[in-house]
Order: structure tokens, then C-alpha cells, then sequence
């Protein structure tokens, strides 16, 4: 009897979860399963989509970089070309210009300028000048040796 | 009971056979998926991707101020894949879009790309950047199009035996591209792409490249100005004297940089044919592999020996009698067979004399002799960098075959075989202060490892500083004080001595000057050569005024001040 007074309570659990089974309609999963697969499935488009766009983006600005890499070369080239010796010669005989018969070289001897005059740049030599005049300020005592017979 | 034991049998039988069967398929699933798992990615890679080798930019070869002498321009190369040819409609569609372009005929390529048997066909190589970006535009079926790179020379064929040329692979054959194709070449990269069953590209497919490395630039100690000046003269010359080759070296006796390297017969990098076989002998550079007998200019170098061992004085004198008696009954006579008799050593040099050199060679001896000629870089390799160089050939007094009368010939050049290159290299150390320099004519290689540059290499002392000032001044002797040499120049102090190569057993002679200016602060070294003058044998009167010619516009050109300019007081 035990045995039966406990089994009451489990029959009555089972019928509560069977009326709640119940009440999830079949057609609600699969509209919900259907929701799903949609969204995967747009999802996955919007992702291939976009990486392929991405793909193409890629290839043109690959086939730019190509192309503006070949121009920058070719203008190298053309640089090159016109500052070769061949160009150059060309223009001068085309504005005229020959070479020089002769040529005469002239050394320009310029004198040494005089030691009193600064050298220096002013910023430089007002320092300079102030120990020159420092170096000439000689103190009295030195002047009286100076008028010695021994030096 | 017997039946029921027959059934359990068979039964396990059968699931042995499961088992065994199952074992197998799984046994095989990790040969396949585990054990040889490499083997058959890399097989189902090749199957859907298609590869194609990248060149690498190849780098400029730049004159010493930075100017380029061979650089590269984009190009590329054109590939179609036979496979997805096959069908005419796709064929004929694509090749008329590509045939006009490579300007060939659609039905040709159509011909050409289905006689590949296997991988793509090279339509065109190094088609102009336009044509392959048109393609690359257009993209028609079956065309790959991969970006390269082609030689362009802005000054011409300038240098060309030096340059070099490189071959269809853009490998260098000859010249600075080959002895530098590492530096200069990059490394090639890998382009993988995604294809279709017939071998298309996938529009979207995958694509995994390994890009190129760029190749380096390499600057030369050649100089662009002074190499054209001296390039032209030796055409001009060569015409003049009808002769059959030349060259020209110009060298910085303090450093030992090639400044100017010329000679011919050569090459033109514009005309280049690989079908034609008369083509390679014209591919050398002879100034640095052809060996010739240097003839009187060895006499410098004979004489600094015995000035350097203190034996004589650029005053000391001998008799000449016009001839010189060697052991074993040779007789050796002066050039012009002249007789002067007492003389100076300077007078030597001035007038050539064989006897004198002869006189002065045994005054040294044969053992001291080949020492000294061995510490000026005879019978040695000058490791310049550039391939076939020769050692030169030299016999010396430890060799069996040696008879004296080869000391006496050698002292005046004779019996002994240098190159260009090795005797411009010894007579540089002459005039710098007794140091022998390594020659070089690559300057600085920059590459994407950095910059390498290279600097002066003296390899050893030849002769004293007191011995080279002296010859100095004897070489100046040579030309400045003889009235009406052909190298003098106005307005500076020249050095030189001129060398003619006879022979017994051909008519024409190899007529030479090397020379150097100014004497004071010596810029340059110059050996003119010139093979087979048909008009006058003498170097004197064939070379030496080529060198007058070239000197004071080389001279000019380097800013070396002259001696007799005119003096402004200023203040």
C-alpha cells in the first residue's frame, strides 16, 4: 500500500508535463525552424556576398597598385632617358651651344686679410673682441715692470 | 545440435570478413588522410591551382655619380592555357583580342598554344606595360597575364662589354649582370591561383602569391662622361688607323677605381643576337681577360726596381752601343737600332732603349727581378670581381723552360703576357706612392639586405715612396722633355711612356701609351691601346696622341687645376 500512496503523485507530475508538451503546437516549431534557416541562410548570402565583394575590391585596387607601379617606372625610365648623355648632347646642338676651342684657367689670388680685422661673424666675435680688449687692459703693475732697465 | 554449431559458424565468418573489410577501409582512411596526407593535398593543389613564377624587379646598374646605365621598366609576360583553347568559338574570341596586341596572327596562336603539350604557352615575354595592362583590362579566356620587368639602357650602348646582357630567362649572361645576377636579380616569387576544370582563372578564386624580392642596385666607379669621351675616341681612332681592336682603361691611381673601361671589338646592347654564333667573341671584356705583351711601357717598371734597390739613379749611365749580348749568344738591338752611347737612365725611358733596359735588368738580376715582378701583380689574378681574368703569363727563373735571354726580353716587355687591367694596376702604383691597389669597378651594391659599399684595398707595397716620386718624375721626363710629344697637354705636367708590341709572326704590331696627369697630384692613370694599326706600328705616334686627345678634357672634366693658369691679385 505504501508503494501505491507514493506512485500517486508521480501520475499526477506526468499529466502536468504532457499538458505542457501539449500546449507547443507543431506548427510553431516549424515556422520557428523555418525563421532560422532563413536567417542562416541570408546570413550566410549577406557574408558570401560581401567577401566577394570584398574579393573584387581587392583585385582592382591589386590591378591599380599594378598599373601605377608600371607608370612609376616608366617615368623613371623617361627621367633616366632624359638626363643621358645622348639627350643631353642633343639639346646642345640644338640650342646651339659647342665645345669650347680653348680653355683658359685664371687663379684668382686673393690677399690674407690683415689679422686685426674679425674674421669671424659679429655673433661670434663680440666675445672675441672683449678678451682682446680684456687681453689689452693690462694692470699698472705690468707697465711699471715694463719701464725696467732688465727687460 | 551439429546444425546450430555450423550456423554460429558462418556467422562468425561473416562478421570476420566485416571486420577484416572494415579494417581495410579504415587502415586505408589513414594511409590516405594521415600517412600521405602531404602528397595528396599537394596533388588535389595542383589540380585546382595553377602556378605561375613571379619575376622579381631586376636592379639598376648606376654609374658613380647615380646615373643609370641599365635600369628596368615594367613588362609582361603573356601565358594561355591550351586547355581552355580547345574550343574554337572561346579560341578565336580570345585570340583576337590578344594576336593584335603581341602583333601576331590569331590563327597562328591558335596553332602555337594548341602544340603545347604540357602547361601554359608563352605567347609573348616582355610585352610594354600598355599592352599587358590592356590584357589585364580585357582579360580574355585563357590569358594569364603576369607583371615583370625589361632592361632599358638610357645611354645607349655604353659600356656594353662591361654591362654585360642577360638572357630570354633575364639571367645574366655576360658582363656585370652575370658576375652580380645574385644581387642584381631578387628572388623570383610564386603566383597560385584558383582555376576551373579547363584551366581558367576563377574570377573570385583564391589567390596566394609569394611575392618577389626586388633585386639590388649596383653602382659602378665608372664614370658615364668620361667613359663616353673615351669610348668614342677609341671608334674614331680604330677607324683611323684601320686597326682590329682596341681599349681604353682609365684608372684612379690612389684607389684603384675604374673610371672608364673601353674595348673592341664589342658588342651593341641594341643589336644584340643570340642566333648569330660570331656574336660571342665580341661578348669579352678584353681589357680584363685578353693577355698581350706590354712591350717598352715595362720599362718603367723595370727601372723603379733598380731605382728601389739603390743600384742606380735616374743619373747613373751606361754606354750604348746599339746592342745589348745575352747569355747564350743572343743579341738584343735597340728598336730603331740607334746606338747613343753614354747615357742616363732618364734617357732610357726617353728614347726607349732596349739595351738600356737589358743593362738594367741584369744590374737587378733575374732572382730580384721576378720578385719585384711578382709584387706588382704579374702572373696574379687582379680580383677585380669581374669574370675570366687571367693570371697573365710569366716564366720566371724557377721554371726549366727559363733561358736567360727571357730576363733581358722580359725587362722590355717582351716574352711576357699581362693584361690591360694588370698593367695599368702596376703602373698606378708607380705614380701613388709605391702602393699596389686592387682594382674595382662595383662601388656600393644596395640591395633590400642594406648597403654594401666598397672601399680601397691596397694589397702591397711594390716600391718606396722615394722610388715612385723619382719614376714620377722620369715618366714626366718622357713626355714633358722631349720637344713635340704627342701626350703632352697645355697646361699641365704629363707622365707617361708608350709601348710597341712586334711580332714574328704577324705584320702589325699593338701600339700603346700609359700615362698619367698631372704629375703633381696625379687624377688618373690611362693606358691606350690599339691593335693592329695598319698605318704607323709605333705607340708613340699611334697612342700617345690619343692620350693628349683625351687627357685635358678628362682633366677639365675632374676639375684638376693647370699649372700655367693665369695670375689675378685680388684682395
Amino acid at each position: 500500500m505504501a508503494v501505491l500512496n507514493r506512485a500517486l503523485p508521480r501520475s499526477h507530475s506526468r499529466n502536468k508535463a504532457e499538458a505542457s508538451i501539449v500546449t507547443i503546437r507543431p506548427g510553431s516549431i516549424l515556422l520557428i525552424a523555418a525563421v532560422v534557416i532563413v536567417i542562416i541562410g541570408l546570413l550566410q548570402i549577406i557574408q558570401t556576398s560581401q567577401a566577394t565583394t570584398r574579393t573584387f575590391e581587392i583585385q582592382k585596387l591589386e590591378q591599380q597598385k599594378l598599373q601605377l607601379g608600371a607608370e612609376v617606372r616608366e617615368l623613371e625610365a623617361q627621367v633616366a632617358g632624359l638626363s643621358s648623355l645622348p639627350r643631353i648632347r642633343a639639346e646642345s646642338q640644338r640650342l646651339g651651344l659647342a665645345r669650347p676651342q680653348s680653355i683658359e684657367a685664371v687663379n684668382v689670388n686673393v690677399g690674407v686679410p690683415d689679422e686685426s680685422v674679425d674674421r669671424l661673424p659679429s655673433r661670434f666675435a663680440a666675445g672675441a673682441v672683449q678678451l682682446q680688449e680684456a687681453e689689452t687692459d693690462s694692470p699698472w703693475w705690468r707697465d711699471v715692470i715694463g719701464l725696467l732697465p732688465f727687460n | 545440435m551439429a546444425r546450430r554449431t555450423n550456423r554460429s559458424w558462418r556467422l562468425f565468418l561473416l562478421i570476420t570478413m566485416l571486420a577484416v573489410a572494415s579494417g581495410a577501409v579504415v587502415l586505408r582512411l589513414v594511409q590516405v588522410q594521415v600517412l600521405d596526407h602531404d602528397h595528396y593535398k599537394a596533388q588535389a593543389a595542383d589540380e585546382h591551382l595553377e602556378e605561375v613564377v613571379v619575376r622579381a624587379p631586376r636592379g639598376a646598374i648606376l654609374d658613380r655619380n647615380g646615373y643609370p646605365l641599365a635600369t628596368s621598366v615594367e613588362a609582361f609576360d603573356v601565358y594561355i592555357d591550351p586547355r581552355s583553347w580547345k574550343d574554337d568559338v572561346t579560341a578565336l574570341r580570345s585570340a583576337s583580342v590578344v594576336a593584335p596586341l603581341l602583333g601576331r596572327d590569331a590563327g597562328e596562336l591558335i596553332t602555337s598554344t594548341r602544340a603545347q603539350t604540357e602547361g601554359v604557352y608563352a605567347a609573348a615575354r616582355s610585352v610594354p606595360a600598355a599592352v599587358g595592362l590592356k590584357l589585364l583590362d580585357e582579360e580574355p579566356s585563357g590569358v594569364s597575364v603576369v607583371d615583370t620587368s625589361k632592361r632599358f639602357y638610357p645611354e645607349g650602348d655604353l659600356a656594353s662589354v662591361l654591362l654585360g646582357f642577360l638572357g630570354r630567362d633575364q639571367t645574366g649572361l655576360a658582363g656585370i649582370e652575370s658576375d652580380f645576377d645574385l644581387e642584381l636579380g631578387g628572388q623570383p616569387g610564386l603566383l597560385y591561383f584558383e582555376r576551373d576544370a579547363v584551366g581558367n582563372p576563377l574570377p573570385f578564386g583564391r589567390r596566394v602569391a609569394d611575392k618577389p624580392v626586388p633585386g639590388g642596385d649596383v653602382q659602378l666607379t665608372i664614370d658615364r662622361y668620361i667613359q663616353r669621351l673615351v669610348e668614342e675616341k677609341l671608334d674614331a681612332e680604330i677607324q683611323r688607323h684601320e686597326a682590329s681592336g682596341g681599349t681604353i682603361l682609365v684608372m684612379d691611381p690612389f684607389t684603384g677605381e675604374v673610371l672608364a673601361l673601353a674595348s673592341r671589338p664589342s658588342f651593341q646592347l641594341s643589336k644584340l643576337n643570340f642566333d648569330d654564333p660570331g656574336q660571342a667573341d665580341l661578348f669579352r671584356n678584353r681589357a680584363v681577360t685578353d693577355v698581350y705583351s706590354p712591350g717598352s711601357v715595362m720599362k718603367t717598371i723595370t727601372m723603379s726596381m733598380a731605382i728601389d734597390l739603390g743600384l742606380v739613379s735616374p743619373g747613373t749611365t751606361y754606354f750604348d752601343s746599339g746592342e745589348a749580348l745575352v747569355e747564350g749568344g743572343e743579341s738584343i738591338k735597340n728598336w730603331d737600332f740607334s746606338a747613343h752611347g753614354t747615357t742616363t737612365m732618364t734617357q732610357v725611358l726617353q728614347y726607349s732603349l732596349n739595351t738600356g733596359a737589358v743593362w738594367v735588368s741584369r744590374q737587378v738580376g733575374a732572382d730580384r727581378f721576378y720578385d719585384y715582378m711578382a709584387r706588382f701583380g704579374f702572373g696574379t689574378k687582379t680580383d677585380i670581381g669581374l669574370g675570366g681574368e687571367p693570371d697573365g703569363l710569366i716564366r720566371t727563373n724557377q721554371e726549366d723552360s727559363w733561358y736567360p735571354v727571357d730576363l733581358a726580353t722580359n725587362s722590355f716587355g717582351q716574352g711576357i703576357s699581362v693584361t690591360p687591367l694588370q698593367m695599368v694596376t702596376a703602373v698606378s702604383s708607380l705614380v701613388n706612392g709605391g702602393l699596389l691597389m686592387r682594382p674595382y669597378v662595383v662601388k656600393e651594391l644596395n640591395g633590400p639586405d642594406g648597403q654594401r659599399v666598397f672601399d680601397p684595398v691596397a694589397v702591397r707595397r711594390t716600391v718606396s715612396e722615394e722610388t715612385s716620386q723619382t719614376l714620377v718624375q722620369m715618366m714626366n721626363a718622357v713626355v714633358d722633355g722631349m720637344p713635340d710629344h704627342p701626350a703632352q697637354v697645355a697646361g699641365y705636367h704629363i707622365g707617361g711612356k708608350s709601348g710597341t708590341t712586334t711580332f714574328e709572326d704577324r705584320p702589325y704590331s699593338i701600339a700603346s701609351f700609359i700615362g698619367f696627369a698631372p704629375v703633381e697630384q696625379p687624377r688618373f692613370v690611362m693606358l691606350v691601346k690599339i691593335d693592329e694599326p695598319k698605318d704607323d706600328p709605333l705607340g708613340g705616334r699611334v697612342s700617345a696622341p690619343i692620350f693628349g686627345a683625351l687627357a685635358p678634357q678628362i682633366l677639365s672634366y675632374l676639375g684638376a687645376r693647370p699649372d700655367d693658369a693665369a695670375l689675378v691679385e685680388g684682395n
